[in-house]
């Protein structure tokens, strides 16, 4: 009699834990080659869902994958839940796993920003097409505002985009950092730069010329991974997207790269999000 | 203006003057050597810091690489460096060490850094090159507060310890200056504390200089003091001899004005006798004829009566004179000297010497009458004499009084021709004359000097002056005595 009683409450518990939740830990990340600092900041998300998700025996981890393919991997195998990146990353670990796209990250405060190519003031460049047979500096192959976006708006006007240095196509070359991407184009190492908006005004604007600005772009955007239960999923949104609205919540925001807040896509953002993929 | 400063303060002064320059010189040659040395050191600074920065962003430069260049140069954090610049070949500025921002400014001084090629004290200057290529410049610039900053903190240190020094070498060259002055001025004190006649002893028991110093002005002055005892004796005697010999030549001075005086009297007494003579021969006559009347009587006797006191009179002011006491009394000047040209009227009038007197009245004079008036007599003699000597028709002797700062002056001037200019310096010189041996002792300036000079604490001086009086022009000698009032 015992022994059977013991049975059902064992079994009882096992199903109201499976029914509820079916997986103990989540863990969030975004890619970065130097994930000292990622973890720390991250950490504290983590923590603040922790303390919410304490009585429902859910622990929140921080994982930082090195790059594109390491995310993919971990998201892949469940070591990664919570993907929070740029537009550019996101995409391309939406191409090989199975995550969906659902808030946006209020970055450094910025809701999202755009994508800005710039001469030098006194070109006689004017628009994308006149730089066939130039050089341009992207700023590095991760860069959403950098490289991707520029790059793809480039091939979808028609022209090619290489690092062959053919004279019918616009070459490039990696300046590795927002700076050299001014510097290059100062010191005319090439014709023209790529940046995002916000960057683009905190340089001296009398010595450049923009010659295309994109669409808004979201900052940073938060996906799941698909094989997380809906019902959790939708409970750490509605964490986040509260989080904003009171004093701990802010506190971690603020340590999270100065986070203003998470927000719903909006179906402008979708949409934009369609066109780059 | 020499100034006399004491041995001991001498080689205080010298010691410190050495010192001083020393410590001065040691000094100068601190403040400029840590210059040197912050210089040298600043140069090596600058030069491997800039050496080592082109090794490390050369292929940068190369490359462009802005973030990599900026984040390196910020890495060579040291405050002897106030700004790093990376310009590239044409001199704009690439990077720098203190400035976020990109610029395309020029350097303001790459023109005159590649004409000069110098590096100037606080920028340094190192081209970049790759390949064989010039493709950039690294310019170090130093703090030039902080090395302002170092150098015045140095030379503050340097001040402090020069004080210090200065301070050290007051004390050490006052306790040296005292060390080698001690036995110095033991000797003096020695010297001075022992009575005239002592005998001089230090029994300075050392054996180093002073000591053979202190031997040698024991036996000195030992030998020095038994020559003076001979020789005290021998001035004693000689002083008693000249004492004697002096008061001989007073007493024959004092016989010769006597023997003036005498002329003098004499003279004077001549008349009178003979107003007597005729006035009792008169009587006499009168009697023996029987015409002698009454009023003749009286009259003669009364002129006999008022002959015979005039000669008492005389004889009185011969005695006063003679009488030579020396005592300090008050007398009126122009008084005393009206007596003397009476006792000398007689002998003046038979030289047809004029006296012209421009005296002041009411001259009182504290002191020794009959010294003043043997000194008158002597001067008045001689411009007699040397009147007689010359051949001048109208003779004079001027006397004139003035007082003049509580001393009176008296002038005494004849129109004798003067002294001759080769012997006046030394007619006060006792045993000069230049008269006949008859006629002169050579003593009578001489003495007259000694009453004035010694005698009344005044002075005498003589010189040849011409002057017109009367519409005619004279030459003579003039004596001027000088003598305080009290």
């Amino acid at each position: 009699m015992f022994k059977n009683n013991v049975i059902k409450i064992f079994l009882l518990i096992s199903f109201c834990s499976l029914s509820s939740y079916s997986k103990e830990i989540i863990t969030i990340g975004t890619i970065d080659t130097e994930p000292k600092e990622k973890i720390y900041k991250f950490q504290a998300i983590a923590d603040y869902l922790q303390e919410k998700f304490n009585e429902k025996n859910i622990h929140f981890d921080v994982e930082i994958p090195k790059d594109i393919n390491n995310a993919i991997n971990l998201i892949n195998n469940n070591k990664l839940d919570i993907f929070v990146d740029s537009i550019y990353s996101t995409i391309e670990v939406q191409k090989k796993s199975d995550i969906s796209i659902l808030a946006k990250r209020w970055k450094k405060g910025i809701e999202d920003y755009r994508s800005v190519v710039f001469v030098k003031k006194n070109s006689n460049l004017n628009n994308l097409a006149d730089l066939k047979g130039k050089t341009i500096a992207f700023e590095d192959e991760f860069s959403t505002s950098g490289y991707f976006i520029p790059k793809k708006v480039m091939e979808l006007q028609g022209l090619k985009v290489s690092q062959d240095g053919k004279k019918d196509s616009i070459n490039y070359d990696y300046s590795r950092s927002e700076e050299n991407t001014f510097a290059w184009v100062i010191y005319s190492k090439v014709v023209a730069g790529v940046t995002d908006d916000k960057t683009f005004q905190s340089y001296d604007n009398n010595m450049f010329k923009i010659i295309y600005k994109s669409g808004l772009i979201p900052r940073h955007l938060v996906s799941f991974s698909n094989k997380i239960n809906p019902q959790l999923r939708d409970e750490i949104l509605d964490i986040l997207y509260s989080m904003d609205t009171n004093d701990k919540g802010k506190e971690s925001l603020k340590v999270f790269s100065k986070t203003k807040k998470f927000t719903p896509l909006t179906s402008k953002d979708i949409e934009l999000i369609k066109g780059y993929k | 203006m020499k100034i006399n400063f004491s041995i001991k303060l001498k080689i205080f002064l010298n010691i410190l003057f050495f010192f001083s320059v020393m410590i001065t010189i040691n000094m100068l040659y601190d403040i400029s050597e840590s210059k040197n040395q912050l210089n040298k050191y600043l140069y090596n600074l600058n030069h491997s810091s800039a050496k080592l920065l082109k090794n490390n962003i050369q292929s940068d430069m190369y490359g462009l690489n802005y973030t990599n260049i900026k984040n390196t140069i910020d890495t060579f954090d040291n405050s002897y460096f106030k700004n790093i610049y990376i310009l590239n070949k044409d001199g704009y500025i690439f990077a720098q060490r203190n400035r976020r921002e990109i610029t395309f400014n020029k350097h303001e001084s790459f023109d005159a850094l590649i004409k000069d090629k110098k590096q100037n004290q606080f920028l340094y200057f190192l081209p970049i090159d790759f390949s064989n290529k010039i493709i950039g410049y690294i310019i170090i610039e130093n703090s030039h507060e902080l090395i302002k900053e170092i150098i015045h903190s140095k030379e503050n240190k340097i001040l402090k310890i020069f004080f210090i020094m200065l301070f050290v070498t007051i004390i050490f060259s006052s306790i040296l200056s005292f060390v080698i002055t001690r036995p110095i001025f033991t000797i003096i004190n020695k010297i001075n504390s022992i009575n005239k006649n002592d005998h001089l002893a230090f029994n300075n028991t050392s054996k180093d200089e002073f000591a053979y110093l202190s031997k040698v002005i024991e036996e000195n002055h030992n030998k020095v003091q038994s020559m003076n005892e001979q020789l005290e004796e021998t001035v004693q005697i000689e002083v008693k001899k000249n004492k004697e010999k002096d008061f001989k030549l007073f007493e024959q001075t004092k016989m010769a004005s006597l023997g003036e005086m005498i002329g003098n009297i004499a003279h004077q007494w001549r008349q009178p006798l003979s107003i007597i003579t005729t006035a009792a021969t008169g009587m006499s006559t009168h009697k023996k004829l029987g015409i002698l009347e009454d009023e003749f009587f009286n009259n003669s006797c009364e002129t006999i009566n008022k002959n015979a006191q005039y000669l008492s009179q005389t004889i009185d002011d011969f005695k006063n004179f003679i009488k030579g006491d020396r005592i300090k009394i008050i007398f009126n000047l122009t008084n005393e000297i009206n007596s003397l040209l009476e006792l000398l009227k007689g002998m003046l009038k038979d030289n047809n010497i004029n006296i012209v007197l421009d005296i002041k009245n009411e001259i009182y004079i504290n002191g020794y009458k009959n010294e003043l008036i043997q000194a008158l007599i002597n001067i008045v003699n001689n411009s007699k004499d040397a009147l007689l000597d010359s051949s001048i028709e109208n003779k004079y002797i001027f006397i004139s009084t003035l007082e003049v700062e509580g001393k009176v002056i008296i002038l005494l001037k004849d129109n004798g021709g003067g002294v001759p200019e080769d012997i006046i310096s030394k007619i006060f010189e006792p045993y000069f004359t230049t008269k006949h041996q008859s006629q002169g002792t050579g003593l009578g300036l001489h003495m007259t000097y000694n009453l004035i000079v010694e005698g009344m604490k005044g002075t005498i001086d003589v010189k040849n002056v011409k002057y017109i009086y009367n519409n005619n022009e004279y030459s003579g000698a003039e004596f001027s005595i000088s003598i305080p009032i009290n």
